[in-house]
């Protein structure tokens, strides 16, 4: 499916049935970024849904022809980001604790080629919700250090300390074998 | 180690890229559920965009509209003794045409004489519904009758006659007469050969005039004349035969060309104080009905406008306004936490220019006005009080009050005791969510006349479009943090305005109580749908164009 000019007018006028096709089409990069932030399902509906319902709206805002993905990838982002901000306690999840930083790992990760995708998932769900955030932003959407601290609104530090974290309970999950690796 | 963490990095990004989904069935109903929503809402905006037109289009009719109020109105302009012409009097008697108008204003008795004369030679017929007087008769009597009249307001040729009148007693036509100051260059004749053709004239009127007394007494001394082409002429060449007797120059003016009636109607302040303009017609003289012109074609309404005519006018104005919002839930009241406002009237500036187009007593408007609503909120960190209970057990002593360490009887009772428990918050946000629109309002309005006063009241609505970011912040739910929402960009409104204006001439001021009441929301979220209400007193200046 490629999304021309006339899908999208159509989108825009309502025609149910290919706004749902849009929707199938979509439904992979939505979902994709949804379930590394959230670890039910309603919780992953909610935003992929939600994305999609901005997306609609400002379809007009699309140009047909570009990157049709980056900006519904941006635009789950943006959703991801708010729903987290609406947690009126959201700053105190990213207080710095030592209580629970992981050993550095004593296996060299490089080993592994890759990790299988659920076994991915499920290793970013033992993160911290604040942790999983800014890890899943910094090496995963590709936001830069600076980018995340202006987004979340915590300082510099913490967001390095977040990624810091992140790489050693991941290392260490690695390391103890609790996760499925494919060598 | 730099390689090492951008391993990890990489490890699970190519994960994430590798993911496949299905879409799931619960999915699917959703976001049909969230579809219908946002159709519903669509559709909505759609029923009520055309309504933005409306004040386009009204401003479009009436620019298009065909003026067919054309008339020709011959005023016979008197100055004291004078008529003037612009033609020579010698040509009059060719020259005027039917569908020329013909003006003439008389204010003194020569005039007087001189359009019952005109009256007569065209068979003019002076209509009353209750009394018939000859027009001198009228005048034998004007001094009484008008004597409710102040004397400002008199006429000047109304108060000569009161003079004479007064001085009738013991002076002579010829005396009188010289009361009368010649004020125009034409006057070429004396006053004792006027007044003597006065008197002739007077004597030598034939023409039957109903003169209308009306109950609240004189308001209107002719009403009608009917005529017709031949009677024009008549008419015409007595006036240029009075003329020649009385050295007397004839002034006519034509207002318009076009004219398909010839009417006589009072001018000056309609009444008594009138002078009178006689327009032509070529059609219509023969046929006019008496009771037609007795209500229309003749200006009895105080004020002197007819009652049929329409007007145009703009305003310009502005007010103090306060607002405030009327809060509805949908569906989750219980959880709701987001009451805790102060200041709820919000105060605010709006000013904005109107246009008016008013016919009969009906006032259209239209215009632009901006507005701000909005509420001030104040969502901090609570500190609740609670209490806290403990239960104890009870100890009986024995009789020589030795502390009996085995408990003989536990008696649990609870003991309050009061403790503060801040409850912490992440964020916070004290301030005000504020609004703006640019309306465009649509009234109808009833005018009604006191004086120099006009008071009216005014049904409307309004399209409101908002400008600028229009976002609010609110606290919705419990634990759900603050939440920021847009307005709305279209909201339809309704209004009520009660406008009390003081007339001068062309300007007027006025004052405008109003209330206004948002129909479509401002705010729409799941949790809450919000509307306002604005009050105010509008004040400004208009004109007329």
């Amino acid at each position: 499916m490629e999304v021309t000019e006339d899908i999208l007018k159509e989108v825009e006028s309502g025609n149910r049935k290919l706004t749902l096709d849009l929707y199938h089409y979509s439904f992979n990069v939505l979902m994709s970024s949804a379930v590394r932030y959230k670890n039910h399902k309603e919780d992953q509906m909610e935003i992929v849904n939600n994305a999609f319902m901005k997306i609609v709206t400002n379809i007009s805002s699309y140009k047909p022809g570009t990157a049709y993905f980056s900006w519904i990838k941006t635009i789950v982002q943006r959703e991801i980001i708010d729903d987290f901000r609406k947690n009126k306690r959201y700053k105190e999840l990213f207080k710095m604790s030592d209580s629970d930083s992981a050993q550095e790992s004593v296996v060299d990760p490089e080993v592994y080629e890759s990790i299988d995708n659920e076994a991915a998932v499920e290793m970013l769900n033992v993160l911290p919700p604040a942790t999983k955030l800014v890890f899943n932003l910094y090496a995963i959407e590709g936001y830069k250090s600076k980018e995340i601290m202006e987004e979340l609104n915590i300082s510099y530090e913490t967001v390095k300390w977040h990624i810091k974290q992140a790489r050693k309970k991941l290392k260490s999950l690695i390391v103890e074998n609790k996760i499925p690796l494919k060598l | 180690m730099i390689e090492d963490k951008d391993h990890i990095d990489d490890i699970f990004k190519e994960s994430s890229e590798q993911q496949s989904f299905k879409v799931p069935e619960s999915f699917l109903e959703d976001i049909n559920n969230k579809l219908d929503v946002l159709d519903k809402k669509k559709k909505r905006i759609g029923r009520f965009w055309w309504l933005a037109l409306i004040p386009v289009l009204m401003v479009i009719a009436y620019a298009l509209w065909p003026n067919n109020n054309q008339t020709k109105k011959i005023e016979l302009l008197t100055d004291n003794n004078t008529v003037k012409s612009s033609k020579q009097e010698e040509g009059l008697n060719d020259s005027i045409q039917l569908k020329e108008s013909l003006t003439i204003s008389s204010e003194d008795s020569l005039s007087q004489n001189m359009i019952k004369e005109s009256a007569s030679a065209s068979n003019i017929v002076v209509n009353s519904a209750e009394n018939s007087k000859t027009l001198s008769a009228f005048l034998q009597e004007g001094g009484k009758v008008i004597g409710d009249i102040s004397e400002q307001d008199k006429p000047l040729w109304l108060r000569e006659e009161l003079k004479k009148q007064e001085k009738s007693n013991g002076l002579t036509s010829k005396n009188e007469s010289e009361i009368v100051e010649p004020e125009t260059k034409e006057e070429a004749f004396t006053n004792s050969n006027l007044e003597k053709v006065t008197e002739s004239r007077i004597s030598n009127i034939s023409a039957t005039e109903n003169v209308q007394n009306k109950e609240e007494g004189i308001s209107t001394i002719v009403d009608d004349v009917s005529t017709n082409a031949d009677d024009v002429s008549n008419d015409v060449d007595g006036v240029s035969t009075n003329s020649d007797s009385e050295n007397t120059t004839i002034t006519e003016r034509i207002e318009e060309t076009n004219s398909s009636q010839i009417d006589t109607v009072l001018v000056r302040d309609e009444t008594i104080e009138s002078d009178t303009i006689v327009k032509g017609t070529e059609e219509n003289v023969a046929t006019r009905e008496n009771s037609k012109l007795n209500s229309d074609s003749i200006s009895t309404l105080p004020g002197g406008k007819n009652s049929n005519e329409r007007s145009h006018e703009i305003q310009v104005f502005g007010s103090l306004t306060g607002s405030y919002s009327k809060l509805s839930l949908a569906g989750v009241p219980d959880e709701f936490s987001m009451t805790q406002m102060e200041d709820p009237l919000q105060v605010s500036l709006q000013f904005g220019a109107g246009y008016n187009f008013n016919f009969n007593n009906y006032s259209l408007g239209t215009g632009l006005l901006y507005q701000k609503t909005g509420e001030a909120v104040n969502y901090e960190t609570n500190s609740i009080d609670v209490q806290d209970s403990v239960y104890v057990s009870g100890f009986y002593l024995d009789t020589i009050f030795n502390p009996n360490t085995q408990t003989w009887d536990t008696v649990e009772m609870v003991i309050y005791d009061t403790i503060g428990v801040d409850v912490i918050v992440g964020q916070s946000f004290i301030g005000k969510n504020r609004f703006n629109w640019i309306s465009i309002p649509l009234n109808f309005g009833y005018r009604m006349n006191l004086g120099n006063f006009t008071f009216i009241p005014r049904v409307g609505a309004g399209f409101d479009f908002g400008i600028g970011k229009n976002n609010g912040i609110y606290a919705e739910l419990i634990d759900q943090g603050l939440i920021e929402h847009q307005a709305n960009r279209f909201v339809l409104s309704y209004s009520l305005q009660f406008e009390i204006r003081r007339n001068f001439e062309r300007f007027h001021i006025f004052v405008n109580p109003y209330f206004k009441s948002n129909i479509t929301p401002v705010i729409s979220s799941q949790v809450q749908t919000r509307k306002y209400n604005s009050w105010g007193l509008n004040a400004g200046i208009g004109i007329s164009l």
